[in-house]
């Protein structure tokens, strides 16, 4: 074994503890103050659930959107050259880098029916602001740097000669994207999909001024969280949280178990 | 019969000129070998036969047809890439039936040629593995299947041993040969590997600064270079100045330089009786390295120091020994030029190879 093997694990475990374990394990135990009936009270209120609802699809339909998109971007910055390529690269992490209620704000301004994006849908009476609609366009900001730099470089190390080979076999372009190089890219894709969407799930910040939080439309649920903290019912709100970690343990476990089959076909 | 023609062909990158007026053709059934050192151009004349570069200029003619613009997969070639470009999440089967179902043949027929190649080649059975669950050869092996699939007429291979590890390389080499030469298909390799280079093909069409240097047999191109650059690049030359001392040669008034190859060098020990006597010359063995089958002894004459081999079997000689050295052929450069002097004495006998 590679020496400093019982620092090393020793750090990241109390790194890992410090920062994830004892956090979680904190919501735990505060909703275990609650007995199971209700805990199942609280998850199960129609207002809860519709919650859920709006938060999930949301941020599926978002992440899908931004699996395709992003998986454009990621191209076009691997494979073409043009002026302000770098800047347009930069540019991609962004919406890390902004407090998410100033773009909520920004978001929100473009999308009323007086802003630039708003005014042009409004045209054909589709409304954002203030809208699932809204939630999504939010959604689709905050997550597309996750798809973009999980393709990247998967694209970069993707050998011409692949392409190359099928071309000579007589594949069209179509043919070669399909059976070459999207079974490449796709444990990249889906791990991006995956994170976009795990991130999707527990956004509040760009999303609370979008939405317009009108109950049983468009209330996300991490906004049940907050109104429930703000009435001081922490354990409602642990509750709540409780089931939305556990949604996003599973999500992103599929997605390992996903991975580890991926990577051991082309070890 | 000619079947594949290039005529003048040139081809720049940006300011980099990677073919310079390259012609020449190759019959139906050879299989040439494209040799060079690396940025010689010999990739690039390759890939411009299977049309995954356009040349500037001039005509590539396959099977009598002007094939300039005509897409690769029109040409009627099979491509082996230099990674084999095994598409890794297909298995073994899918990867050689790629061709077949892109052209439409029917599902029954596409899986009998596929079982027919994995027999071809040695492979029956692994016709479900992944390519990562194969080794080097094995990989290389599905790679030219996949190839010859759709019948190519013409076999193109991008240095199909480089990334093959030494062993499995040789055994390879003849059964790439031995296969190639059981189809009849006319093939073209790649490659830097001047014994690869000999050792398989028919003929070889060496390459040095986006140029042609020569084209010729291996053992034509070996024992007879017409370049200054083609006899340095084949054999383990020894490089003189001049061959003062070295007896039987005929005068030549102006050179750069000689070249010795060890193969057209014996070396005697003093005792040893020898037909020749009078046209070696005395040396002193500088050093003695085991080889294996040989050794090579570098032996100073004079101001010279020339290297040869004595083979396992003759009497060893040491280190600061007194040696007659006999020396066949010289090979002269100037500038570009080439003259092969043969040693009069020895002229009519068959002395080399």
């Amino acid at each position: 074994m590679i020496p400093g093997f019982g620092l090393t694990f020793g750090i990241t475990i109390s790194m890992l503890s410090v920062i994830v374990l004892i956090p979680l394990c904190s919501l735990i135990i505060y909703s275990a103050k609650l007995s199971p009936a209700e805990f199942w009270g609280i998850i199960s209120g129609k207002r809860v659930l519709h919650a859920y609802f709006v938060s999930m699809s949301t941020a599926c339909i978002a992440s899908l959107i931004n699996a395709g998109i992003g998986l454009i971007m990621a191209w076009v910055l691997v494979r073409y050259e043009f002026p302000g390529k770098k800047i347009m690269d930069g540019m991609i992490e962004l919406p890390f880098a902004l407090p998410t209620a100033v773009a909520g704000i920004a978001l929100t301004h473009l999308t009323t029916k007086e802003g630039w994006i708003g005014a042009f849908f409004d045209r054909f009476g589709i409304q954002i602001a203030y809208t699932k609609a809204g939630i999504v366009f939010a959604l689709v900001f905050v997550g597309i740097p996750f798809v973009v730099r999980s393709v990247q470089p998967v694209l970069e190390k993707l050998d011409g000669s692949y392409e190359e080979a099928m071309e000579i076999l007589g594949g069209t372009p179509a043919y070669t994207f399909v059976k070459v190089i999207l079974p490449e890219i796709l444990p990249a894709l889906i791990g991006g999909f995956t994170m976009a969407f795990a991130r999707c799930l527990g956004e509040y910040g760009s999303v609370v001024f979008i939405a317009g939080n009108k109950p049983m439309d468009t209330e996300i649920a991490p906004l049940m969280i907050m109104s429930k903290l703000q009435e001081f019912d922490y354990e409602a709100a642990t509750a709540i949280a409780l089931l939305m970690l556990l949604t996003a343990f599973v999500i992103l476990l599929l997605n390992s178990a996903f991975q580890y089959r991926a990577a051991r076909m082309v070890k | 019969m000619e079947y594949v023609t290039l005529k003048n062909i040139n081809k720049t990158y940006g300011s980099y000129q990677a073919s310079t007026d390259v012609n020449f053709s190759i019959e139906k059934g050879k299989l040439v070998a494209l040799l060079g050192p690396s940025g010689s151009g010999k990739t690039t004349i390759l890939r411009m036969i299977a049309g995954l570069e356009k040349q500037d200029s001039g005509d590539i003619i396959i099977n009598g047809q002007v094939v300039n613009d005509l897409p690769g997969s029109k040409r009627g070639i099979g491509f082996v890439f230099q990674n084999y470009a095994l598409f890794r999440y297909m298995t073994v089967a899918e990867n050689i039936a790629t061709g077949l179902k892109i052209q439409k043949m029917p599902k029954k027929q596409i899986q009998e040629r596929v079982e027919e190649l994995l027999e071809l080649v040695g492979l029956k059975g692994l016709g479900d593995r992944y390519p990562n669950q194969l080794s080097g050869g094995q990989r290389q092996r599905v790679a030219f299947a996949r190839a010859i699939a759709p019948n190519p007429q013409l076999l193109l291979l991008d240095e199909p041993f480089a990334a093959i590890d030494v062993k499995v390389r040789q055994e390879l080499r003849s059964w790439l040969r031995e296969m190639i030469t059981n189809l009849g298909i006319t093939s073209i390799f790649v490659t830097h590997d001047q014994d690869e280079a000999i050792e398989v093909s028919d003929e070889i069409i060496l390459t040095n600064r986006g140029r042609i240097e020569q084209i010729g047999t291996p053992a034509d191109i070996y024992a007879n270079p017409q370049t200054a650059f083609t006899a340095q690049f084949f054999g383990k030359n020894a490089v003189l100045k001049d061959y003062e001392g070295l007896r039987s040669f005929e005068e030549v008034p102006d050179f750069d330089q000689v070249l010795i190859r060890p193969e057209f060098v014996r070396i005697y020990k003093e005792n040893e009786q020898q037909q020749f006597s009078a046209t070696s010359s005395p040396g002193k063995v500088l050093d003695v390295v085991f080889r294996g089958d040989s050794s090579e002894i570098t032996v100073q004459v004079g101001d010279k120091i020339i290297v040869g081999s004595r083979s396992m079997g003759e009497t060893p000689v040491n280190v600061g020994e007194n040696v007659y050295v006999l020396v066949y052929r010289l090979i002269l450069t100037r500038e570009e030029q080439v003259k092969i002097l043969d040693n009069y004495v020895l002229l009519g006998d068959d002395v080399f190879m």
